[in-house]
């Protein structure tokens, strides 16, 4: 395989967006006595957004994270 | 209390890499399972924290990258079930009484990633078709109508030929996966690539099978590139992305 047409960061820092989706939008859930619902959880996607992304994008971006049906 | 993921209680893990708030992070025992886990400070890591940092990402990607780093030094030697973040737990005993009654779920999605990790594949477009109708020196209107009706319509052909390939990559990394599943593609803002993202997918594949997954990621990259596609692979990820039951996580999270 040419090393061009494949990126790979086994060994490198983790993309942010890559991380959050996984650490927020993957893994198991067993109910601990303190859960941040939903609407908080969305909270945090739309911080990222902000943070990365210039205001008048945000607005018409789709929700990350979110599994096809 | 901070829980980063199980492991069977029979796993030789002791050492981890620093927690959260570079807390030591330890192994507590239940049963036939086993939740790794670290003390959080008092002050600045629970829910209220959690609520008045659910915009603040610099606060949050701390945390997220330390609960990664314990998990993803856990999955190099032992089947680790992540948890979603946040999870808290009061104290140990309430850990144990959660842990106890979800122990039936938990052994099944140990059972479902053991022995296998997560490979993640994206692939991008980076061609874009030049031929357009505003392109053309045009001589009348009704022309110009005739040049851009013909420019729809081969770019929805060409569109549902990408959806096509796109979705042959998909089945054919999926041939040498034990699961697979596409995620909704990230957009670029957040992607980081100017690069329409065209597949986000994950993978995941038993260690007999590593070698010959990332050997078909090579060939199929290879092949893309003259397709004006670029693939793109990472892992392998503790796997995120096989041990949740989404519908049974989201009516836990809103009871």
């Amino acid at each position: 395989m040419s090393d061009a047409a494949v990126e790979k960061w086994s060994d490198e820092q983790v993309a942010l967006v890559d991380l959050i989706d996984r650490v927020i939008g993957g893994g198991v859930v067993i109910t601990g006595d303190l859960v941040l619902g939903v609407a908080g959880v969305d909270l945090v996607y739309l911080g990222l957004r902000l943070v990365l992304a210039p205001a008048h994008e945000v607005e018409q971006s789709v929700p990350l994270g979110r599994r096809l049906a | 209390m901070h829980a980063y993921g199980i492991i069977g209680a029979d796993e030789p893990l002791t050492q981890f890499p620093p927690g959260i708030a570079d807390t030591s992070v330890w192994v507590f025992g239940v049963n036939s399972l086993a939740a790794i886990v670290s003390l959080l400070p008092v002050e600045g890591f629970g829910v209220t924290d959690w609520e008045r940092n659910a915009t603040n990402v610099g606060w949050l990607e701390r945390i997220a990258r330390q609960h990664h780093e314990v998990l993803q030094y856990a999955a190099i030697t032992a089947a680790v079930v992540p948890l979603r973040l946040p999870s808290l737990y009061g104290n140990l005993e309430s850990l144990r009484e959660t842990l106890h009654a979800a122990s039936d779920r938990v052994e099944r999605a140990l059972g479902r990633i053991r022995g296998r990790l997560e490979w993640a594949v994206k692939v991008y477009r980076t061609a874009e078709e030049q031929n357009s109708a505003a392109n053309t020196a045009s001589t009348s209107g009704r022309d110009y109508l005739l040049a851009r009706s013909r420019d729809l319509s081969a770019r929805s052909t060409a569109q549902e030929r990408l959806r096509e390939q796109v979705g042959e990559i998909h089945d054919a990394l999926g041939q040498v996966s034990a699961e697979y599943v596409a995620n909704q593609p990230q957009d670029a803002v957040l992607s980081g690539h100017r690069e329409q993202m065209l597949l986000n997918g994950a993978y995941l594949v038993s260690l007999a099978d590593q070698a010959r997954f990332l050997e078909l990621v090579g060939e199929i990259a290879d092949d893309c590139l003259a397709r004006g596609l670029l693939v793109e692979v990472s892992g392998p990820w503790p796997a995120y992305n096989f041990t949740g039951d989404a519908e049974a996580a989201t009516r836990e999270a809103i009871k």
